[in-house]
């Protein structure tokens, strides 16, 4: 039994939506991320409109959510109101696409890729597949003192969190103009983590 | 100093672009096999349609099955597994993990699986038919490269939200591969993102395994696997012949609302042998519960993937939101969608790189030929291995091979484009036509009805790209001269595609 009458009011709100049928859920469900992505499209294709439509926008779709997780639980609900944004928004776009006549592509004219670019790109493919995997897992290791989790969660969360870790590095050393230095310090970051993993 | 300048930008789309020209020959076919790969379970009955389907197999017959199975079979400490129907697979099956055959309902054995082509397909996807442990390490740094390339492109496009709702069409072409790519790429995001760490997660996660198991568990590896996914019962002197009636029985007054998806007899022909019944639960994306029993019966506990620690529950969902096993139907025709989404994601990127050099080399062409040659490869080889066991993997080669040499032979990306989605078209209607003439008394009800359906679909997309690719033909004949190879081996017209 509530302890007071706010209480009560949302428990009952709550549990109306939990009661209310499937059909009528992911009705509303469907319609707030429509209504919400045109009023975001409006918004969008107005030079003059403000950053407060945009948010009206975002809240009208994220309005829906509740409605999601009531009609399919927090696992699906949040699954199925990504995608449906998805394609709401791209029907939107395939509905005004601009439609231009076709034209010809101007060729370009021949542009030598130099022989220095070759040890760049060796170095990064070194780089990207063998040394940020290796310094991304020693750079998790180090860290693990650090996690609230028990050492199998930890480990999960890890393996979760590894290709992430490992696409940024890879990111830094492509984007980087010191290849050569960023490839050194990875290699001996390696080979320390070797050595404390089977030394 | 701001950070997010002209050269950061620069540095992170050249990154992005390096990426991406790296890896989008390997990726492409991942995300099309992938998208298939979505009906694959439709896909094994639709290679093998005359087998009886059912909605529930009696727990009452599944020792006669186990029986039968070790008279075709010989007896082995190899786990038996005996997967119940569902919904998209509604008939059963029992292995060991090397042979394995249908069930009829009421126990007896059917046909030996032999869904070849479906086989080829996952094999393409999952480890890109290289040796099994090789291709799947591959494929996951495929998954990592897809997620570094998901965060360049968003740090890259600094028009994000200018640009959100913009799809230029036509004109040169490029303006048109650039908003597409971005267009599908951003408003899937959260789509592509789990997609591309859950896959990175399957291939590399052996990696971690190695690492810790060193670091934290002195070389013992199944302590690392026990402390993750919980550990095995200890059970001795069990019933040489397992009680699935009792277990069952058991398993509904523990879990009512669990529904059996597959045995596993683990030890079976020993006294140590126990039971273990996987099954669903509503609303959940855990791929099952693992729960154990005696071979009397008996239950003895579950493995906690449904209720116990968080990291658990976890780790056993990757499977469900990679694959779209869940939500029925619905769901299954979004991830396809979404999936094309991806495959189309993949090869604008590397249209926009052809495009930027604005000049028709052998790489374009063998390109197009890629493009269109795998999914090509993909409907001759289900052709073949329907009439042919065993000859799919091949023809897919040989195809694949003919469609990229062809187009380097002839040399105008417009021509080859169209007249290799008009290849697409014909196969895959020749592809219903000798389904529907081998099995023509089921080739229009249930999973042949959904995967005649899918082509079905197949084709109205390719009859979009040929009315698409007409329309550059015609073009490029009127102003280009001439559309095969000129002088210089260059061609005016479009890039793509």
């Amino acid at each position: 039994m509530s302890s007071n009458a706010a209480t009560g009011i949302n428990e009952s709100a709550g549990a109306w939506l939990f009661a209310a049928p499937l059909a009528l859920l992911l009705a509303i469900a469907i319609s707030l991320v429509i209504l919400g992505s045109i009023v975001l499209w409006l918004g969008w294709r107005n030079p003059q409109s403000s950053i407060g439509q945009s948010l009206v926008s975002w809240l009208i779709i994220s309005l829906s959510v509740p409605f999601w997780l009531a009609a399919f639980g927090p696992e699906f609900g949040v699954t199925f109101f990504a995608i449906s944004l998805s394609f709401v928004a791209w029907l939107i776009i395939g509905k005004n696409l601009d439609a231009k006549p076709l034209k010809l592509i101007p060729q370009a004219k021949e542009v030598n890729g130099g022989n220095g670019k070759r040890l760049i790109i060796s170095l990064q493919v070194i780089n990207v597949v063998f040394l940020c995997p290796l310094v991304s897992l020693g750079l998790m290791m180090s860290l693990e003192f650090l996690s609230p989790f028990a050492l199998a969660g930890t480990l999960v969360f890890e393996a979760i969190v590894y290709p992430i870790l490992w696409a940024v590095l890879a990111i830094a050393v492509i984007a980087s103009k010191q290849t050569k230095q960023i490839t050194a310090i990875f290699f001996i970051l390696s080979l320390c983590l070797l050595w404390v993993l089977f030394g | 100093m701001k950070i997010f300048n002209k050269d950061f930008f620069k540095r992170v789309l050249a990154a992005h672009s390096g990426i991406g020209l790296a890896v989008s020959v390997l990726l492409y076919l991942v995300c099309i096999t992938g998208t298939v790969a979505v009906f694959y379970p439709e896909f094994e009955r639709w290679e093998q349609p005359q087998v009886q389907e059912y909605s529930a197999l009696p727990s009452t017959v599944l020792n006669d099955a186990t029986k039968a199975f070790y008279q075709a079979s010989p007896k082995s400490e190899k786990p038996l597994y005996i997967v119940m129907p569902t919904n998209e697979l509604p008939r059963a099956h029992i292995s060991d993990g090397e042979t394995e055959f249908w069930l009829n309902q009421d126990g007896s054995l059917s046909e030996a699986v032999e869904s070849h082509w479906t086989h080829l397909l996952t094999e393409l996807h999952v480890n890109l038919y290289l040796p099994k442990q090789l291709g799947l390490v591959i494929v996951g740094i495929l998954g990592v490269m897809m997620t570094a390339l998901i965060i360049s492109g968003v740090l890259a496009h600094h028009r994000i939200l200018k640009d959100a709702f913009r799809l230029r069409w036509g004109g040169t072409g490029q303006q048109q591969q650039i908003d597409l790519h971005n267009r599908l790429s951003v408003w899937a995001l959260p789509f592509h993102f789990v997609i591309a760490v859950t896959g990175a997660f399957f291939g590399i996660v052996g990696l971690l395994i190695v690492s810790a198991t060193e670091l934290h568990y002195n070389g013992d590896r199944d302590a690392l696997i026990a402390d993750i996914y919980g550990t095995d019962p200890k059970v001795t002197e069990q019933a040489p012949v397992i009680d699935y009636v009792k277990a069952f029985e058991s398993l509904a007054q523990v879990a009512p609302q669990a529904t059996p998806i597959y045995t596993v007899v683990q030890s079976p022909n020993t006294t140590s042998q126990y039971l273990e019944i996987a099954a669903t639960l509503p609303n959940r994306l855990i791929y099952s519960e693992i729960y154990r029993f005696s071979a009397a019966g008996e239950y003895l506990d579950h493995q906690g993937f449904s209720d116990g620690p968080t990291f658990r529950q976890v780790v056993y969902s990757v499977y469900r939101i990679h694959f779209g096993h869940f939500g029925g139907y619905p769901t299954k025709i979004a991830y396809v969608l979404l999936g094309l989404a991806l495959t189309i994601v993949c090869v604008s990127g590397i249209n926009i790189w052809l495009n930027r050099r604005g000049k028709d080399t052998w790489l374009t062409h063998a390109w197009v030929g890629f493009v269109w040659g795998i999914p090509l490869a993909l409907t001759v080889s289900a052709i073949s291995s329907l009439v042919i066991a065993h000859s799919g993997a091949w023809s897919f080669l040989l195809v694949l091979c003919t469609a990229i040499a062809y187009c380097c032979s002839i040399k105008s990306t417009v021509l080859s484009n169209y007249r290799l989605v008009i290849a697409l078209a014909l196969a895959l209607i020749a592809l219903i036509v000798v389904h529907v003439s081998m099995f023509s008394n089921v080739a229009f009800t249930g999973a042949s009805l959904v995967i005649n359906s899918f082509i079905c679909f197949w084709l109205i997309i390719t009859a979009g790209f040929i009315r698409y690719y007409q329309a550059k033909v015609d073009f490029a004949s009127e102003y280009a001269t001439p559309l095969c190879g000129g002088k210089n081996g260059n061609e005016q017209g479009f890039a793509l595609k």
